[in-house]
């Protein structure tokens, strides 16, 4: 097998006995060998695991009895999902030996569709310390152009899927973790609506704030693995009690119709984003008015101020899940996760208290802002990735990233590669929608990604 | 907060840095308080509150 292959691409061969999913696992662990000392995607191969999925699922393949789309698909997990008798260390050294005794529900539902687990991706460290040197092991590294930052938290997924080292993957996404790798990596990536899929299993970082949710080379690939992964779970507090709707429904129904809102003061004023990011997002307004949606600008508080909510309340209850480690193995942690996380002690209950109230007024300005309308478009990233060196420390404090807005409201959004910069890095764009209504974000992904050349594209490294 | 007391708090939170630690957490400790401060809504005293308890457990 060469070239690069899509899930619905994959999944289609298999169906028609022309892929065998054993030769396509061995041409990703193949690439992962020649790769992945310059991406540093994974943390550990599970290369008898995969062998043993890919034969049983090339044996369901032969005997006519495939589970479905995701039956023999190469696939990779953050390293924060508890995979049972596989090694789970948050990228940390205080979890650098500990081997869960149970899978995730997320990783649980993914095997029972019949996925190959190819191994353990990299992460920032506890889903916050990033990226860090000063690790048991190294940073992921953008596929795009090593010298340069994937995004975090999901870094190792972001990497692993541009690459092609699997298909797709899972990331967490608490404050942009999904979104920013997407975007910097040129993925599709979705945050879904908080409760959609469940977090049981997987390390928190903070409860109120965490989604699960794919990352994949495309936008209908997205919707085929958050299929897999949704529904309720009645021992996640947060799970919604709701049937998961049909996330392909929407696959080519273009954009007729749809009314699509723009949040532009995030991109234009709040944080002014690269020409190349700009460019694409005023190209693809275009692209839904010419296919027939209605597209009108909406305002909304300042990012900053979705921004300072959720910063208080992630920084308090990452606090609060830490606080017993930061008192006993304090210098365990990377400097970043570490110093992020020690300013929390300095927050009061009352600060706390107040951010949630400020969340809930954001929630309902949200809501009020989204009443006419199907959609949202904004950045989901200012630009191209920066060196993987000149990521500021601080960067969360002093400048809002376009991506938090989500998680405290708790909407799905869509990071999807809207072209490339400069630099030959990817640009992208996101899309936003009403809760569970993730169908509709796929709708509007989908057309537009089709009606681009955006996915024709592989990092040269790789391709 | 004078740098005394910031680092007075940390102390008593139990987190043991050093004073090259506790002096770099102070430089950004005015931006964190900026956040608080966008944070902290103009609601009245009685506005129904964000964290809710529910008697019939789920």
């Amino acid at each position: 097998m060469t070239g690069f292959l899509t899930i619905a691409e994959a999944a289609s061969q298999i169906a028609a006995k022309k892929l065998s999913p054993v030769e396509l696992t061995k041409t990703c662990l193949d690439r992962v060998k020649t790769l992945d000392s310059k991406l540093n995607s994974f943390l550990l191969v599970t290369e008898e695991r995969a062998m043993a999925d890919a034969k049983a699922a090339e044996a369901r393949m032969m005997s006519g009895s495939l589970k479905g789309k995701l039956d023999g698909i190469p696939i990779g997990h953050k390293d924060i999902y508890n995979t049972a008798g596989i090694r789970t260390t948050a990228h940390s050294k205080l979890l650098e030996n500990n081997v869960p005794t149970e899978d995730s529900v997320v990783v649980q539902k993914w095997a029972d569709a019949g996925t190959v687990l190819m191994g353990k991706l990299a992460t920032h460290e506890f889903a916050i310390g990033g990226p860090s040197f000063d690790l048991p092991w190294p940073p992921a590294r953008n596929p795009w152009n090593p010298d340069h930052f994937t995004a975090g938290s999901s870094s190792g997924t972001g990497a692993a899927v541009a690459a092609g080292l699997v298909l797709g993957g899972t990331g967490s996404d608490t404050g942009g973790s999904i979104r920013g790798p997407s975007a910097l990596c040129g993925l599709a990536g979705i945050k879904p609506t908080y409760g959609l899929c469940s977090r049981r299993g997987v390390l928190p970082l903070s409860n109120t704030l965490d989604h699960t949710g794919p990352m994949t080379w495309t936008v209908e690939d997205c919707a085929l693995m958050l299929q897999a992964m949704a529904g309720h779970d009645p021992l996640d507090p947060g799970s919604a009690n709701r049937p998961v709707a049909d996330m392909t429904a929407g696959l080519g129904k273009g954009v007729k119709g749809l009314r699509i809102g723009v949040i532009r003061h995030f991109y234009e004023e709040d944080n002014p984003v690269s020409p190349a990011t700009r460019k694409g997002i005023e190209g693809a307004i275009d692209f839904f008015r010419k296919s027939g949606a209605e597209v009108v600008d909406v305002k909304v508080s300042p990012m900053m101020d979705y921004n300072a909510a959720g910063w208080v309340i992630l920084s308090a209850e990452a606090y609060t899940i830490h606080e017993p480690w930061f008192k006993t193995r304090f210098n365990d942690y990377g400097e970043l996760m570490r110093d992020r996380l020690a300013l929390a002690a300095t927050l009061s209950a009352s600060d706390y208290v107040q951010a949630t109230r400020r969340r809930r007024e954001l929630c309902l300005e949200m809501k009020a802002a989204m009443a006419d309308l199907d959609l949202i478009i904004t950045a989901s990233a200012p630009g191209e990735a920066p060196k993987i060196t000149e990521v500021p420390k601080w960067l969360m404090l002093q400048k809002p990233n376009f991506t938090m807005a989500f998680n405290v409201t708790g909407l799905p959004a869509l990071s999807v590669c809207s072209g490339y910069g400069e630099g030959g890095l990817p640009v992208s764009l996101q899309i936003v929608g009403k809760p569970f209504q993730e169908a509709t974000v796929f709708q509007a992904g989908h057309a537009y990604e089709t009606a681009h050349d955006w996915r024709s594209k592989r990092p040269a490294l790789a391709a | 907060m004078t740098k005394e007391e910031f680092g007075a708090v940390l102390d008593r939170a139990g987190l043991k840095l050093s004073d090259a630690q506790k002096t770099e957490l102070f430089s950004v400790y005015p931006l964190l308080q900026a956040m608080v401060a966008r944070a902290h809504p103009e609601m009245p005293r009685e506005a129904e509150m964000s964290i809710m308890f529910n008697a019939e457990v789920k």
